[in-house]
């Protein structure tokens, strides 16, 4: 029970919308699909371009390790497919790895190339190693839609983190070093936490964010 | 209401009975007087013996911490004194509520070689337990130390591990009779103390779900029979524990203590409760109920170790219980989404109106005498 919930209201045009949540057989989608549902989404997870091309937002999600997933990706065509989708302006989603793989590598285990959307690469969170559990989260104050978030408290788990040019990092937490935690370029943004994972706060940074990328097309 | 004779224990603490107008905690610290240490760390050396790890296993026994005095002087003397490999438990506030001093106390114990495993309870189902524990007790305190208690053994039923150890023994160092166990130092009764017995039935009342309340569940006594638990209380064994030599040990080791003054909240050292800044205000709504607040604990340790006089104790007592800063309360009125003047309308409600007036400004004066009671 979340009684803070009573006073916001989560429907509006969200029910007209559809989320797709991208299939390549990496981690546990039930959390972010019911998360999705919560605030009055369809959702469809689906490795199929048409599928795709349907929805409104696209979720990348992940749990995992790095090289596997972006093996998987390759062998279901969707690297080029989600570069061709940044490139249209499409809004897209990263959440944990899913974040990550945004970035142009990673160095997690061996040196692997990633989407390449957002330039940057993962490497290790250094002498702290791994950063699990809650924390906040300091946002751009050029980002109206993560404006509610600034400060919110959003759930971690991971051990690699995004490096890469300032001005694609919109949020940022300390562990205990600053580190970027939500990257963005144009309508692609990469949460390094789980929203779906972080009850109230979670939900409305994901249902602001959606509406700001999905309704200035 | 009436003083212990020979500390400043008032009877209205809960759960605790005078004999010949002493209270428990002085009757004990008496006896502790011809207690045999050299006899005790051989019980304890026993209790090891009899309980060893299971095949595959890494650590000898749980210590449930916070990162302050008392867990960090627990976890050095297992280790380097009796050379036992404790796993260290904690159950972290969340990050609205943690202070920084906090953080760098369990970072400490990590930066000192323990391994820790921390237990983080959902952030808003917190809170939201804490509000409802305010409005319907007043106090927030309810949920938060239920969950304290219960991720211990939760864990060292996950782990496989037999023993926990605790630090104070309630029922002897504080008084609560009916936390006692059969020994001085089993501590498996603990599941009575005031706050653990009361249960988790006020939350599903307030609509949570069962699977939301995890964190705050004790594990039921067939749970503990199941898998052997064994809580052992460490302060036992120990014939210099106590607020003061616990920090002054610790604070060796690397513990950060508070560093502004005490005259604000009536910690009177700055070493207790330093994860969080709401223990403070828990404590003087605590003395606004029962009539002895933080100091009233400090002071009573220090009476019967024979450090400071009854009539002194009764002066830091008039001068220290019952103080607060205003800066405190409009920190946790906000975490709690109300205004100071709802925190306080609320508090004046609990007041124990036997023990306190009301005055038309608002202000709570106490109607006893401290070290008299009331006339």
């Amino acid at each position: 029970m979340e009684r803070l919930q009573e006073n916001l209201p989560l429907e509006l045009v969200l029910s007209k919308l559809t989320a797709g949540i991208i299939d390549y057989g990496a981690g546990n989608l039930a959390s972010l699909m019911i998360c999705l549902k919560q605030l009055g989404y369809a959702v469809k997870v689906s490795d199929d371009f048409n599928v795709l091309n349907s929805v409104d937002i696209i979720f990348i999600p992940g749990v995992g390790a790095y090289p596997a997933a972006m093996k998987a990706l390759h062998q279901k065509g969707l690297v080029s497919y989600l570069r061709e989708q940044a490139r249209l302006q499409r809004p897209i989603i990263g959440i944990c790895l899913g974040m990550q793989l945004l970035a142009s590598a990673s160095h997690e285990f061996e040196y692997t190339t990633g989407l390449d959307i957002i330039p940057g690469e993962i490497i290790s969170m250094g002498p702290s190693k791994w950063h699990i559990g809650w924390n906040t989260v300091e946002t751009k104050a050029s980002e109206m839609a993560l404006m509610s978030s600034n400060g919110g408290i959003f759930y971690f788990n991971h051990s690699y983190r995004y490096e890469g040019p300032t001005k694609y990092q919109v949020g940022l937490s300390q562990c205990p070093n600053t580190i970027a935690t939500i990257i963005r370029k144009n309508k692609v943004v990469g949460l390094q936490f789980h929203p779906e994972k972080s009850q109230l706060a979670g939900r409305i940074l994901l249902k602001n964010l959606i509406l700001e990328l999905v309704s200035n097309a | 209401m009436k003083y212990c004779k020979f500390c400043l224990q008032p009877d209205t603490r809960p759960n605790a009975f005078f004999t010949d107008g002493v209270c428990p905690a002085c009757l004990y610290s008496d006896l502790l007087k011809h207690v045999d240490w050299e006899e005790r760390l051989e019980v304890l050396k026993n209790i090891f013996a009899n309980n060893p790890r299971k095949k595959n296993q890494f650590h000898d026994c749980i210590i449930g911490v916070s990162g302050g005095k008392d867990s960090t002087r627990q976890a050095l003397f297992l280790r380097d004194k009796l050379g036992v490999n404790p796993l260290l438990v904690c159950l972290s506030y969340p990050p609205d509520q943690v202070t920084d001093r906090g953080v760098n106390n369990l970072s400490n114990l990590i930066d000192l070689g323990f391994d820790v495993i921390v237990s983080a309870p959902a952030p808003i189902t917190w809170r939201t337990l804490k509000m409802e524990g305010f409005y319907k007790f007043t106090n927030s305190f309810r949920s938060t130390e239920m969950a304290l208690f219960a991720t211990v053994p939760q864990i060292a039923i996950k782990y496989g591990i037999k023993l926990i150890l605790w630090g104070e023994n309630p029922g002897l160092q504080v008084g609560d009779l009916k936390t006692l166990g059969r020994t001085g130092y089993d501590g498996n009764s603990l599941r009575h103390m005031n706050t653990l017995s009361s249960g988790h039935d006020w939350m599903i009342e307030c609509g949570f779900r069962k699977s939301e309340l995890i964190p705050y569940s004790y594990p039921l006594l067939e749970e503990f029979e199941t898998h052997d638990l064994q809580i052992v209380y460490l302060g036992w064994f120990l014939g210099d524990w106590s607020h003061l030599n616990n920090a002054a040990y610790s604070c060796g080791y690397g513990l950060e203590m508070r560093d502004y003054g005490s005259e604000k909240i009536g910690d009177l050292y700055g070493v207790t409760a330093l994860d969080e800044d709401f223990t403070p205000i828990n404590q003087l709504i605590k003395y606004y109920k029962f009539g002895f607040g933080r100091a009233t604990d400090y002071v009573n340790e220090e009476i019967r170790i024979g450090n400071i006089s009854r009539e002194r104790g009764v002066e830091i007592v008039k001068t220290y219980d019952g103080s607060f800063d205003d800066g405190y309360i409009e920190r946790y009125a906000k975490y709690l989404s109300i205004t100071t003047e709802k925190f306080w309308e609320e508090v004046r409600k609990s007041v124990n109106k036997e023990l306190f007036q009301i005055l038309p400004d608002g202000t709570v004066a106490r109607k006893f005498t401290v070290g008299v009671g009331l006339e």
